[in-house]
C-alpha cells in the first residue's frame, strides 16, 4: 500500500466550521447527561428525604410509645405500694402494649398532638387496669396519681421527643441504609450525583454563552481545547472511579478505625494498623504469619526459578531445532489459569495417589503428607511458585540474551574463550540488568500471591491456618468480616513492601536504559 | 593401543552410550521400573564419559554438548509440561484407575469422555464458559476503545497539563490491584452492581499500562505522517482510525491478548463480588466445583482440561505476540 493510494481515499476537504460544530454537540450531550445525572440524584435526595421523614415518624412512635408508656405506669405506679396492684398494672402495661402502638401509629399519621397522643395512651392504659386491680379504692388512687402527673408527663415526653427529633439528619438516615434497600446508589451517592450533574449543566451553559458570543476564531479555539478532552473522557472516567479515587480512599479508609463495608467506623486513628500489627494479645497474629510466609515465599520461589530461567534461557537461545516446541513446553504455563492449574498440582501433591509420592517411592523414600500437614505447607507453595514463575522469567531473560549484540559473541570465539567462560565473562554481565529487572518484578508478583494458597490448601490458608500470605489476610478481612479499614492498612503495609521493590525496578530501567 | 585403535573404541563406547543416557531420562519418569531407567542414565553417561576420554576429536565434542543441551531442554520441557499431561490423561481416567497407587500413565481408554458429561452435568460449566466469554469480550473491546483514545490523547494531541497528569497515571502503575481492590469492592458494592457481571467488567474499563504501551507504539510513529495528513484536511479522529490504529496493529494485538489472558484468568476479583452460581466465571465455578465434588479428582481433572484449554488454543494461535507481548511489557499474564 503506498502513500498515493492512501492519500487518495483518505484526506477529505477542510471543514469549515468544524469548531462551531463540536461546541453544540458538547452543549447538547453535556445538558442530556447533566440533566440525566441530576435528575437521579434529586430523585435520590428526595427519596432519602422520604426515609428520613419515614425515619423521624418512627422515632417519635417510639418515643410516645416506649417512653410515655414507661413514664405513665411508673407514674400509676407511684402512689400504691400494694405489690399485687403493682403487678396489675404492669399486667395492663403489657397486654396494650401492641394495640397501643398501632393506636399511636393512626393518631400520628392523623396530624395529632404529642399530648393527645399521650392522654389516649393514658386513657387506654387506666382502662386496662381497671379491670385487673380488684380494689376499687386503690384503683381510684392510681386514676388520681395519673390525673396529677399527667400534665408533666405529657411535657417531659414531648420535650424528648422533640429533642431526638433534629439529631437526625440526612447523613445519619444514609449511613444507616443497608445496601439492599431498593434505589440504594441513588441515594447513597445522592450529593455525588447532584454535584456532577450541576457541574455538566454549568459547562454546558458556559459552553453556550461562548457559542452566543464569541467570534469563529475564538470558537475554534476552544473546540481545539475541547478535543484532547473527548479523547481523554473514557479513559480518564474508568481512572478516576477505580484508580485514583481508590488509592485516596484506601489511604483515607486506613485511618478510620474499624471502617466496615456498611460504612460505618468508630472514630480516626492508627488503630487498624495497631491491630494489624500486634493483633490481639494472647491471639496469633496472622498478618505477622502472612509477612513471615510471604517473604519466605518470595526468598525461596524467585532466586530458584531465576536461576534456572538463566539455564533454561541460554540453551534456548543457542541455534535449537524443534525451538517452536521447546518454547510451546516452557512458556505454556503461563497463559493457564492458576485455579485450574493448581487444582492439577493438588492432585499431583495428593498424599494417598498422588504422582509425586509415587516417584518418591520409586526412589526409595517414603510418602509425604504434602497438603495436610503443615511444616510441607511452604514446601508445596514453593514447588508451584517456581513451575508457575519459570515461563514469565524465561521470557524475560530470553529477550534479554536475544538484545545481545552477536559481535561480543564472535569476537571472544575468534579469541579463542571457551562456552563456559564466554557465559560467565559476556553473557552474565550483559544480562544482569535484565536479571535485575526479573528478580524485582518476580519479586513484586510474589509479594502479592493468594490464588495459591486459596486453591492448593481448598480454600483454608494451610492446613492449620499456618499459610496466611499478605494478600490471603487483606482478602479475608475484606471478604469474611467486612472489616475495610483493617484491611486498608495491612494493603498499604503491603504497598511499601511493594514500593521498594518497584523503586528498584526503576532505578534498574533508568540506569540500563532498559525497557 | 594405537591412536587409530582408541578412536574406534571411544566411538564404540560413546554412541551407545549416549543413546543409553537418553534413554533412561526419557523413560525415568514414565517407566515401572524405576532402577533400571536409573541404572541405563547412569551407565550411559558413564560410557558416554569413557568414549569421550578415549575419543576427544571436534566433532565428538560438539555432539556432545548439542546432546546434553537437548537432553536437559527435555527433560526440562517434560516436567514443565507434565501437569498438562497429568490433568488430560486423569481426565480421561475412571474413579477406580484414579486410585490405584503407583499411579498409571495413561487412562485404559482415551476416548472415554464420561467424566466430561459428569462434570458438566453436576455444575453449569456451560453458563460459567459464557459468563466468561461475555466477560473477556466485553472487557477487551471496552478497553481496547479507551485505550486507544487516550493514548493517543497523550501521545499525539497538544492539552495544558499532559505532562504532569501522564507521570501521575505512570506513578499510580505501581500500585498493585490488591490495594485497589478494597475501594473497587466498596464502590462496586455501594452501586448495586455486586453479584452481576457488569461488576466483573466495570473497573476494567482503562488500564495505565495497557495505555502506556500504546502510547509509546504511537509515540514512535513519525510526525510527518500526522502532519501531511492534516494539511490534507484529515481530522484526528479519521486519523487515528485509519492511519494510527492499522499502523498500530502489533501493540494492539499484544494488549488484546494480554487483556484477554488476564480477564479469563481473573480469580480473586470473581471471588470478591460474584455470590450466586449463574454469575460465576469458569475459574471462580472451577474453584467452587471442587468443593461441590470433594474427592472425586477425575472429575476436577475434566474440568480443569475445559478451563484451561481456550487459553491453550489462544497460545497455540499467537505465540509470538503473546510471547513478545509479555516480553516487552514485562509483566506477568
Amino acid at each position: 500500500m503506498t502513500q498515493k493510494q492512501t492519500a487518495g481515499n483518505l484526506f477529505v476537504r477542510p471543514k469549515r466550521h468544524w469548531g462551531a460544530k463540536r461546541i453544540i454537540i458538547h452543549i447538547a450531550v453535556f445538558t442530556l447527561v447533566g440533566t440525566f445525572i441530576l435528575s437521579a440524584g434529586i430523585f435520590g435526595r428526595v427519596t432519602l428525604k422520604g426515609r428520613a421523614d419515614e425515619y423521624l415518624v418512627s422515632t417519635r412512635v417510639d418515643t410516645l410509645h416506649l417512653d410515655g408508656m414507661d413514664a405513665i405506669k411508673s407514674a400509676m405506679q407511684s402512689v400504691v405500694d400494694d405489690a399485687a396492684v403493682r403487678r396489675a398494672v404492669d399486667q395492663a402495661a403489657t397486654s396494650r402494649k401492641r394495640t397501643l402502638k398501632t393506636t399511636i401509629i393512626r393518631m400520628i399519621a392523623q396530624g395529632e398532638e404529642d399530648a393527645a397522643v399521650l392522654q389516649a395512651v393514658a386513657d387506654a392504659m387506666l382502662t386496662a387496669a381497671q379491670d385487673r386491680i380488684e380494689d376499687h379504692g386503690a384503683y381510684l388512687a392510681v386514676e388520681k396519681a395519673l390525673g396529677e402527673q399527667l400534665d408533666g408527663i405529657k411535657a417531659s415526653i414531648s420535650e424528648l421527643s422533640n429533642e431526638r427529633l433534629p439529631q437526625i439528619t440526612l447523613t445519619d438516615v444514609r449511613k444507616a441504609l443497608s445496601v439492599t434497600t431498593q434505589y440504594y446508589p441513588f441515594m447513597f451517592y445522592h450529593v455525588a450525583l447532584i454535584t456532577a450533574g450541576s457541574a455538566l449543566l454549568l459547562a454546558a451553559a458556559v459552553l453556550l454563552y461562548i457559542w452566543i458570543r464569541f467570534d469563529e476564531e475564538n470558537k475554534r479555539r476552544v473546540a481545539e481545547w475541547l478535543e484532547p478532552m473527548d479523547y481523554l473522557a473514557p479513559f480518564m472516567v474508568g481512572i478516576l472511579l477505580f484508580t485514583l479515587y481508590p488509592v485516596v480512599r484506601v489511604v483515607v479508609m486506613s485511618f478510620q478505625e474499624r471502617f466496615r463495608l456498611d460504612g460505618s467506623y468508630t472514630g480516626w486513628g492508627i488503630g487498624n494498623y495497631e491491630y494489624v500489627l500486634k493483633g490481639i494479645e494472647g491471639t496469633s497474629n496472622y498478618f505477622v504469619q502472612g509477612v513471615r510466609n510471604t517473604v519466605l515465599y518470595v526468598l525461596y520461589t524467585v532466586p530458584a526459578s531465576t536461576a534456572l530461567a538463566i539455564v533454561i534461557a541460554y540453551l534456548l537461545n543457542q541455534k535449537l531445532r524443534l525451538s517452536a516446541l521447546f518454547q510451546t513446553a516452557y512458556f505454556l504455563p503461563m497463559v493457564t489459569s492458576i485455579t485450574a492449574v493448581g487444582l492439577v498440582w493438588r492432585w499431583i501433591f495428593n498424599r494417598d495417589f498422588g504422582v509425586l509420592n509415587a516417584l518418591l517411592m520409586l526412589f526409595g523414600m517414603d510418602k509425604i503428607n504434602w497438603l495436610q500437614e503443615a511444616a510441607n505447607s511452604l514446601m508445596v507453595m514453593v514447588i508451584f511458585g517456581i513451575w508457575n514463575t519459570l515461563p514469565f522469567t524465561i521470557i524475560l531473560l530470553l529477550s534479554g540474551l536475544q538484545n545481545i549484540d552477536e559481535a561480543y559473541y564472535t569476537v571472544a570465539r575468534v579469541d579463542g574463550a571457551k562456552a563456559l567462560r564466554i557465559f560467565r565473562r559476556i553473557t552474565v554481565p550483559l544480562l544482569a540488568p535484565t536479571i535485575g529487572l526479573v528478580l524485582t518484578i518476580n519479586s513484586i508478583s510474589a509479594f502479592k500471591v493468594f490464588a495459591e494458597v486459596t486453591v492448593l490448601f481448598n480454600g483454608s490458608p494451610g492446613p492449620a491456618y499456618n499459610m496466611y500470605t499478605v494478600v490471603y489476610y487483606i482478602y479475608e478481612m475484606m471478604h469474611q468480616r467486612l472489616e475495610l479499614g483493617r484491611a486498608a492498612a495491612a494493603a498499604i503495609v503491603l504497598f511499601v513492601f511493594i514500593f521498594l521493590f518497584t523503586v528498584a525496578q526503576r532505578y534498574i530501567q533508568r540506569k540500563w536504559n532498559y525497557v | 593401543m594405537d591412536k587409530r585403535g582408541k578412536k574406534i573404541a571411544g566411538t564404540m563406547l560413546y554412541v551407545p552410550g549416549v543413546l543409553l543416557m537418553v534413554l533412561g531420562i526419557i523413560y525415568l519418569p514414565i517407566t515401572a521400573s524405576m532402577s533400571l531407567a536409573v541404572a541405563a542414565a547412569l551407565g550411559g553417561a558413564a560410557m558416554t564419559a569413557a568414549g569421550l576420554y578415549l575419543n576427544h576429536s571436534h566433532k565428538t565434542k560438539t555432539l556432545t554438548a548439542r546432546t546434553v543441551r537437548y537432553v536437559l531442554l527435555s527433560l526440562g520441557a517434560v516436567i514443565m509440561m507434565f501437569p498438562f499431561y497429568w490433568m488430560l490423561s486423569s481426565a480421561f481416567k475412571t474413579s477406580a484407575e484414579m486410585n490405584l497407587f503407583p499411579p498409571s500413565m495413561a487412562p485404559n481408554n482415551w476416548f472415554d469422555y464420561g467424566n466430561f458429561v459428569v462434570a458438566f452435568e453436576t455444575a453449569p460449566f456451560a453458563r460459567y464458559f459464557m459468563n466468561s466469554v461475555i466477560v473477556v469480550l466485553s472487557s477487551v473491546v471496552i478497553t481496547a476503545f479507551t485505550t486507544i483514545l487516550g493514548a493517543f490523547a497523550f501521545s499525539r494531541l497538544k492539552f495544558p497539563g499532559k505532562e504532569i497528569l501522564f507521570s501521575l497515571l505512570l506513578s499510580m502503575m505501581m500500585v498493585p490491584f490488591e490495594i485497589l481492590v478494597i475501594t473497587n469492592y466498596q464502590t462496586i458494592v455501594k452501586i448495586g452492581l455486586s453479584d452481576t457481571l457488569y461488576a466483573l467488567v466495570l473497573p476494567f474499563i482503562s488500564s495505565i499500562f495497557y495505555t502506556y504501551i500504546l502510547r509509546n507504539f504511537f509515540s514512535s510513529i513519525p510526525d510527518g505522517l500526522y502532519w501531511s495528513a492534516r494539511v490534507d484536511g484529515c481530522t484526528n479522529w479519521r486519523y487515528l482510525w485509519k492511519i494510527m490504529v492499522p499502523i498500530g496493529r502489533p501493540a494492539l494485538m499484544t494488549i488484546i491478548l494480554l487483556n484477554a489472558m488476564a480477564s479469563w484468568n481473573s480469580f480473586m476479583w470473581p471471588l470478591l463480588v460474584i455470590k450466586r452460581d449463574t454469575n460465576r466465571t469458569l475459574p471462580f465455578g472451577l474453584y467452587s466445583f471442587t468443593t461441590e465434588v470433594g474427592a472425586n479428582n477425575e472429575l476436577l481433572m475434566a474440568a480443569s482440561s475445559v478451563v484451561v484449554m481456550p487459553m491453550i488454543l489462544l497460545f497455540f494461535l499467537a505465540r509470538k505476540q503473546i510471547v513478545n507481548g509479555v516480553a516487552r511489557g514485562g509483566i506477568k499474564g
